[in-house]
Order: C-alpha cells, then sequence, then structure tokens
C-alpha cells in the first residue's frame, strides 16, 4: 500500500500525493514555469524542492486547486473566498518594484494584489498560514512572474 | 528593483533572454521578463499598453527582436593596439 493512500485514510488529505505532483507539473507548464532541476544547483534545488513540496501540500489538502486553464485558486480554510491567481502580465512586473530595494513583503503583497484582482488590504487580514500560502504560490509565479 | 530577489524563489522558467549575441537563460522569471518587458517597450512604438501584456504577449514581441539583438550584441573582436 503507498504512502498517499495511508494518508487519505488518515483523513489529513484529499488527493493523493501522485494526483497532487502531476498537478503541480500542469501548474508550472501553464505559467510557463521551468519545473527541470538538472540544471540547478544543489542549494537552487533546495529551494525549488521545498517550494514544490509545500504546494503539493496545498493541493492535497485541497485548499489549493489548479483549474482547467492552469491558473490556481487557493481557498483559506472555512473561508467562501477564494484567491484566484491570474496570468502575469506588465503590470505585475511593475506592481513587484511599486516600493522600491528592500521592501520585498511590500512589493510581494502590490504583486499579489494585482494577480488575485483583489484589494492589497485584504492580504493584511489573512492569517499568516494562508498569507504565507498566497506567497508561496507567487514565488512561484515569479520563477515564474 | 527587489534586493536581491531575496523574497524571490531562484528557479528558472522557460523563456531565454539575448545576451552576447546567443540566448541567456537567467536565475528567475521576474528578471527574465522585466529585461524583455523593458526591450518591447522600447523598440515597438505601436505596443499596446504594456501594463496589460501577458507574459506569452510579451515573449511573442520580444521573439521579433531576437535576430537583431543577436546580431547587435553579439562581442566585437578585440583590435589589437597599435603604436
Amino acid at each position: 500500500m503507498s504512502a498517499a493512500v495511508v494518508d487519505l485514510k488518515g483523513g489529513k488529505y484529499r488527493v493523493a500525493l501522485e494526483v497532487a505532483e502531476k498537478e503541480f507539473v500542469r501548474l508550472c507548464d501553464a505559467n510557463r514555469i521551468d519545473h527541470d532541476t538538472s540544471e540547478l544547483t544543489e542549494d537552487e534545488r533546495k529551494e525549488w524542492d521545498g517550494l514544490k513540496s509545500e504546494i503539493v501540500r496545498e493541493i492535497r489538502r485541497g485548499t489549493l486547486i489548479v483549474g482547467e486553464d492552469g491558473k490556481p485558486t487557493y481557498t483559506p480554510p472555512g473561508s467562501s473566498k477564494g484567491y484566484t491567481f491570474h496570468p502575469a502580465t506588465g503590470a505585475t512586473l511593475m506592481a513587484l518594484e511599486s516600493y522600491g530595494s528592500g521592501k520585498n513583503i511590500s512589493n510581494l503583497v502590490a504583486a499579489m494584489a494585482e494577480v488575485t484582482r483583489t484589494d492589497r488590504g485584504e492580504f493584511s487580514k489573512l492569517p499568516a498560514k494562508d498569507f504565507q500560502a498566497c506567497s508561496r504560490i507567487m514565488r512561484l509565479f515569479i520563477t515564474a512572474a | 528593483m527587489l534586493a536581491n530577489h531575496a523574497a524571490f524563489h531562484h528557479g528558472r522558467v522557460v523563456d531565454t533572454i539575448v545576451q552576447n549575441g546567443g540566448d541567456v537563460r537567467l536565475s528567475s522569471g521576474l528578471s527574465t521578463y522585466r529585461v524583455m518587458l523593458l526591450q518591447i517597450a522600447r523598440d515597438y512604438a505601436g505596443l499596446p499598453d504594456v501594463r496589460t501584456l501577458t507574459v506569452p504577449e510579451i515573449v511573442f514581441f520580444y521573439g521579433g527582436l531576437r535576430p537583431e539583438l543577436t546580431k547587435y550584441t553579439r562581442p566585437k573582436p578585440m583590435k589589437g593596439r597599435h603604436g
């Protein structure tokens, strides 16, 4: 019996590991993200693996859903409102430089608000865990874009 | 610009930019598409509002500039010293 099946029986996850990993690859392909790690250095690969495992975990929990068009939607547990991450545009790249250097989080929030088409203030009201989940998706996009 | 892109992952995207006469893959999507966006904004007079361009559109317009960018960014041979 695979580990994924055991996890599903335990009730912690809703999606099997293999399925979640396929969804992650689909998410990457739809957003021009290179998921081939053969050219990465050891540090880069560790960073990539960490980011990937966290996003795969969100998919397995059912809080992150990848749509047919490859757009991810994160819905905080217990909330009815989800945040759909639309493809990055020129405005997203500009939003990443809204507050100048050294203000990475402010710039990240500006970009997240731009791609999710919400107000910046909404992210300040999110619990830290949900904010981190959203920021991981954004980081992937910027590896993304 | 984000300081060292510290908040961002150092993974890569599938797209490359033209540098020194060849295709170069940068360390992040932000760096890649930023270079592309600035280049197309400079070189296309009739470009739609750059804020509305999606990444595939940015890549499309940048693709049109690749041949001339490859030609004009190719390193020139060093000239020897005279006298």
